[in-house]
């Protein structure tokens, strides 16, 4: 099957006050239609600039894009005017945002909301536009939406709010959705059912999700392929199962080092020392190394290369290639 | 003989007041909560948003006036002046943003000398030095940072300085309300590896209130379960995990995320909590309660011993006595 979305060696810098910021360095991504794939990472790894570069959505004039491609479809993005995006944004791929209150109009109905949406790629008239977000708000778990539609943001929970975003998202049936920490505001058992609305939505829709979280739980229910990021780039790729059993990445394992097991009170975390680089100060070679248990000179000085460590299954690392050496040593 | 002891504790807030100033509105943000912490014990707090989990701490603590019940320090009432005065130094508190409970214009040693000069702990500039410098060592910080401003640091830095600063006047026991929450995963496991090293160095005890049940359960020896105000579950950490008794708790931890791609949920989770104004009547969780029934919409149930050390509010747990 083609990709859907295929992102290519992308790197994005911001101007700053302090000069020129890599946040995201030669990150490369494919989404299948219809696939949830996952990516993790913990805060400032550069998750929600690659989801905002891929949409085009970056601040212009301060977000630059130093090389890569975005190919939707097979078609490059980076050389679309702004009006061809907005055709692309909406239809072809949406996305919600972080924090639920800053996405939604605090002057509008989640009705008036939904149906500026319907109206913009849908003839509808004004009671069909009504039936069709009621419909929505129906799907996405919304107790009494009739009445729904006519309540501002503020009069509903926030576990009601991402539902109503998650109806404005899904409204035009996009192929694509972004959903970048959708759950991260609520409480768990808010988060479980919103996770099971999109879970729902995706199946009837056939659409692909991103789903971008820095819990490794979320993730884990969610998505079939999952990419770690860490500091600006990803570090391993690979589908859940090689993740959270198989993990090559130094960083990978000792993110799941950090979780507490259910099963074992005792167990003494390990989980990994220091704190993630100032993009500003970004390590020459792996940027990893200062906090990896597993460094070497090798890692201090070049970037590591990327390895596989089985079908489908990547990592960046230098412990490979240092494996082989010293097994041409011994032979 | 426990070290705090929360005897069926009640806050309420007054919402909304009529033209003569009469209350209009009672907003009960701790319900009759009865609780104890040993000494060098962890007991976890958990509940969904706007349960009552800081409220609870901050008025067991005395931070907010309490509207009903008594708090015994070691066996005595904290009404009175002299129990209450060693219980407040006896008892600090950290919070989930450790950058908005710090003074931007402070320095870190003005910081954590702050509670060392209120409490006349240290005669001379010289020992109290010394005494910020050991402080910065326990909670892995260069001393030389001593003079540094919060905003040079980062988040779990300065949870590090929060936590300091409550070790300053070397207290029985530290209220942590969502100390990690904010945390990166790796940064989290960090605080709480140093929380638990200097809980066996110090023989602290902690009341942890935190969103993460796995990392409450990893870290306390007792798990409390509020919701709406009130404690309906109550029991040591590896049964109320594995085992929850109160339908609200079984729901709770059905909801957990797990870093597992094979772990299927079975329990239905359903529901939101309801406005506190408006408190259900019964049990407060039935509207939301899979067993719910007749009994359950009009008697409230209380807090009963159903086991060892096990605690449930609920009509429909067996065991123990009514
Ligand atoms: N408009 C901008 N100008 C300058 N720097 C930016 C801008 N947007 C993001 N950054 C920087 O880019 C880096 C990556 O940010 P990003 O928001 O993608 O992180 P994230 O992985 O989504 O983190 P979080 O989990 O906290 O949401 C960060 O260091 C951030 O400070
Ligand atoms: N100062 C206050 N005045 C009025 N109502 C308050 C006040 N503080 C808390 N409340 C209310 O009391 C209830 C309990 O709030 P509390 O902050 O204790 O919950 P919580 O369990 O700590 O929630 P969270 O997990 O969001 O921190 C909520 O309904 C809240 O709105
Ligand atoms: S490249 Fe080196 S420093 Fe980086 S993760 Fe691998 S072993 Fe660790
Ligand atoms: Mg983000
Ligand atoms: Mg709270």
């Amino acid at each position: 099957m083609n990709p859907l979305l295929e992102v290519r060696h992308l790197s994005i810098s911001f101007h700053t006050y302090r000069g020129l910021l890599e946040a995201v360095h030669d990150v490369s991504i494919t989404v299948h239609p219809g696939e949830t794939v996952g990516i993790v990472g913990e805060s400032g790894c550069g998750k929600s600039v690659t989801s905002q570069a891929v949409m085009k959505l970056l601040p212009q004039g301060a977000a630059e894009y130093r090389t890569g491609e975005i190919l939707w479809e097979g078609r490059d993005l980076l050389p679309l005017s702004e009006s061809e995006m907005n055709g692309l944004r909406g239809r072809d791929m949406a996305m919600i945002f972080q924090d639920p209150m800053t996405s939604l109009n605090p002057v509008l109905t989640i009705g008036a909301q939904l149906c500026e949406g319907l109206a913009l790629y849908q003839k509808l008239s004004k009671q069909e536009q009504r039936t069709r977000a009621a419909e929505l708000l129906k799907a996405v778990g919304l107790t009494s939406p009739e009445k729904r539609l006519d309540q501002y943001p503020h009069q509903l929970s926030g576990g009601m709010r991402q539902r109503c975003l998650i109806a404005m998202a899904l409204s035009c049936s996009p192929k694509l959705l972004f959903a970048d920490e959708p759950t991260t505001a609520l409480d768990v058992t808010t988060e479980a059912q919103v996770l099971d609305v999109l879970k729902k939505m995706q199946a009837e829709l056939g659409m692909a999700v991103v789903l971008i979280s820095h819990n490794l739980g979320v993730i884990a229910q969610m998505c079939r392929r999952i990419y770690v990021m860490y500091a600006g780039t990803v570090v391993e790729e690979g589908t859940a199962e090689d993740i959270f059993y198989r993990p090559a990445h130094p960083y990978t394992k000792g993110l799941l080092a950090s979780l507490p097991d259910p099963s074992d009170r005792e167990k003494v975390l390990t989980g990994i020392p220091g704190q993630a680089p100032d993009l500003f100060h970004m390590p020459k070679g792996c940027r990893f190394y200062r906090r990896c248990p597993q460094a070497m000179k090798a890692c201090m000085e070049a970037e590591p290369p990327r390895e596989e460590a089985g079908p489908g299954h990547h990592y960046t690392c230098w412990l490979a290639a240092a494996e082989r050496r010293r097994g041409d040593g011994t032979h | 003989m426990a070290l705090i002891e929360a005897k069926e504790l009640t806050k309420q807030f007054v919402i909304d007041r009529n033209w003569l100033g009469r209350p209009k509105k009672v907003l009960t943000a701790v319900n009759r909560v009865s609780l104890t912490i040993e000494p060098g014990e962890t007991v976890g707090l958990v509940g969904e948003s706007g349960c009552g989990k800081s409220t609870f701490a901050r008025t067991l603590l005395g931070l907010y006036p309490k509207t009903d019940g008594d708090v015994f320090y070691k066996g005595r009432n904290i009404g009175e002046p002299e129990i209450g005065k060693d219980y407040r130094r006896q008892v600090q508190m950290i919070f989930q943003d450790p950058y908005a409970s710090l003074d931007p214009r402070m320095t870190v040693e003005d910081i954590i000398s702050e509670p060392l000069r209120n409490y006349g702990l240290c005669s001379d500039d010289r020992e109290r030095r010394q005494r910020v410098a050991d402080l910065l060592t326990q909670v892995d910080l260069r001393p030389e940072t001593a003079q540094r401003y919060p905003h040079e640091f980062s988040g779990g830095q300065r949870q590090r300085i929060g936590i300091a600063r409550a070790l300053a006047v070397d207290p029985e026991c530290i209220f942590c309300d969502e100390p990690i929450s904010a945390l990166d995963v790796s940064v989290q496991v960090q605080i709480v590896n140093m929380l638990k090293r200097l809980q066996e160095d110090r023989q602290l005890s902690y009341l942890f209130i935190a969103h993460d049940l796995s990392m409450v359960h990893h870290l306390s020896r007792r798990i409390g379960v509020m919701y709406l105000g009130n404690l309906v579950e109550l029991g040591p950490s590896d049964a109320v995990f594995h085992r929850p008794l109160h339908p609200y708790t079984q729901m709770l931890i059905a909801s957990v995320p797990r870093p597992d791609p094979n772990y299927r949920r079975t329990t239905l989770v359903s529901g939101e909590v309801p406005s506190p104004l408006d408190v259900p009547t019964g049990c407060v969780f039935h509207p939301r309660c899979p067993y719910c029934d007749e009994r359950c919409r009009n008697e409230v149930p209380v807090l009963r011993s159903v086991g060892e050390e096990r605690f449930a509010a609920c009509h429909h747990v067996k065991g123990g006595t009514d």
